[in-house]
């Protein structure tokens, strides 16, 4: 007998500025209703996920990253080396998983859309976010004809120029400002750095409707994540990895494993982490 | 068109070691303890000569190895459809070329000799195998890249939008504090490139290099000889570049 769950994210998403996931980001994207239903199915689920990912077709697919951090209990304390090593764990960890997911495609898959949430820039090293990009263009096809849209989560406004330069070098297009820590004072040197590199290297910020961005030029009207602007031609094809991290292939639907011992447990075994998978109803 | 480079034998430095190399506190040996030093040596073919003028690969050939530059220097150049050549690096001895083309089948850019140079060839299949095996090398290789990715953007905002000043300024200062890394002069240096590729590289006019040059030389912040530089005022050329257009300088 079937089971139905209800997810009620985007109303998380309107209602409490926290961190954006995969569920709220395809949904935003995507335009849906507050709720989606969905059917659980009877296969296992971890079967179902590989038959998915299995008769994917060549077409460009969005790929959301989830770097869940600031809910981890080891990184109460950044700086400490159990954060740090927390941190590589979870690296780790994703990047084995991207290699499990690319081992389930029939052929490497094209990246139109990229998505990494839950603010990485603030936790992981120059090193590592090259390492993150790297990883992911060697289980996907990442080309700047293709990738026209590139989006890194960002709480906190950069107070070192040369990370603008390094997200922009590695790709990045959009810088996604989600809290009010981007309340800045119009001639603030955070200001005027992140002002340079939108105007002269496209960088660009964009925001949610939660508030209005002070001490920057106003986005343009369209870009915001509600709108869908994820650029044009948003595919119906969304890969999310990493713990509790949600896709959506076409009604397929699956979701990561939010438990981390349990995300890491699925991967030290060389299996998919999903922890349950459904068809996507409204 | 110089010609490729070749592995001779005999161009071969006498046993070569990066154990034993002077620059290997600043090249990959610097992420490797001595009982892997062996296999990294392994994997490094070192000490290949390169003759002025020659090229170490060019842009659109298959990619399968970075260069270290042992000695003498290298610049980096892409060339448009039209056969416009823009550089797009210079490169001394320590520092580390074709990094931006490992997530590419192709090189993206040609890196020809501007003196006499010596290299060592790291095949990149064998340098990702072992780093995957010593996780202080696969972070430095990170890091090395990164910086290359940082650095290369952050020329791109100062040409977007500097004087000719603060470009010439910016170049000076950061050819100072590489030569400090190895541990030589950040004051008197030779510059290893002709004016003409300055301009190219700072997407000025030769001419306006050498006004540049000229004024700095007046207003006493450098003295030149050619091409052998004093900084005579150091603070003088920090003072043109504007905190928030600053390159990488350590």
């Amino acid at each position: 007998m079937q089971s139905t769950a209800e997810y009620d994210g985007l109303k998380k998403w309107t209602s409490s500025p926290g961190p954006l996931d995969s569920l709220e980001l395809w949904q935003s994207l995507l335009r849906e209703a507050p709720s989606l239903i969905m059917q659980r199915e009877r296969i296992p689920a971890e079967v179902s996920f590989k038959s998915a990912l299995s008769s994917l077709t060549d077409e460009p697919i969005a790929l959301a990253l989830e770097f869940p951090f600031s809910r981890l209990p080891a990184c109460y304390h950044p700086a400490q080396p159990m954060a740090q090593q927390a941190v590589r764990n979870y690296l780790d960890s994703l990047f084995a998983e991207m290699k499990l997911v690319c081992d389930c495609l029939k052929q490497p898959l094209t990246l139109s859309h990229l998505f990494w949430l839950g603010d990485p820039v603030a936790w992981l090293s120059k090193a590592e976010l090259t390492e993150v990009m790297y990883r992911t263009s060697r289980c996907f096809k990442i080309n700047g004809a293709n990738l026209s849209y590139a989006v890194v989560d960002m709480e906190k406004p950069l107070v070192e120029e040369g990370l603008y330069a390094l997200l922009r070098g590695l790709g990045f297009t959009h810088l996604l400002l989600d809290t009010k820590e981007w309340q800045l004072a119009a001639n603030a040197p955070e200001s005027q750095m992140l002002q340079q590199y939108w105007s002269h290297l496209g960088l660009q910020p964009i925001t949610t409707e939660q508030f209005q961005l002070q001490g920057l030029p106003a986005p343009a009207a369209n870009d915001s994540v509600e709108n869908g602007h994820a650029g044009n031609n948003i595919p119906d094809r969304m890969l999310g990895l990493g713990a509790g991290a949600w896709s959506l292939l076409g009604r397929h639907m699956a979701h990561n494993a939010s438990q981390l011992d349990l995300y890491y447990q699925r991967i030290a075994e060389d299996r998919l982490p999903v922890s349950e998978t459904g068809v996507w109803k409204k | 068109m110089g010609e490729r480079i070749s592995i001779s034998p005999a161009a071969t430095l006498l046993n070569p070691s990066c154990n034993r190399c002077s620059l290997s506190n600043l090249c990959l040996p610097l992420a490797v303890n001595q009982q892997d030093m062996e296999r990294l040596e392994d994997v490094v073919q070192q000490g290949r000569t390169v003759d002025k003028g020659s090229h170490i690969f060019k842009q659109h050939e298959p990619f399968k190895s970075c260069y270290a530059v042992r000695s003498g220097a290298i610049k980096t150049y892409m060339v448009s459809e039209e056969g416009d050549e823009q550089i797009t690096g210079f490169y001394l001895p320590g520092e580390i070329i074709g990094l931006d083309s490992m997530n590419a089948e192709t090189y993206s850019c040609c890196a020809k000799a501007l003196d006499r140079t010596s290299v060592c060839e790291i095949p990149f299949d064998k340098l990702e195998d072992l780093a995957t095996r010593l996780p202080s090398l696969q972070h430095h290789f990170f890091q090395l890249m990164s910086k290359e990715i940082q650095e290369s953007h952050q020329l791109s905002m100062l040409l977007s939008k500097n004087t000719a000043e603060e470009r010439i300024a910016s170049l000076l200062l950061s050819l100072s504090s590489r030569f400090k890394r190895r541990k030589l002069s950040p004051t008197r240096f030779r510059l290893p490139m002709a004016r003409n590729d300055i301009g190219n590289y700072l997407g000025l006019a030769v001419e306006t290099v050498s006004r540049v040059i000229t004024r700095f030389q007046k207003l006493g912040l450098i003295d030149v000889q050619g091409r052998d530089i004093s900084l005579k005022n150091f603070e003088g050329l920090q003072e043109i570049i504007k905190p928030i257009s600053r390159c990488s300088n350590e």
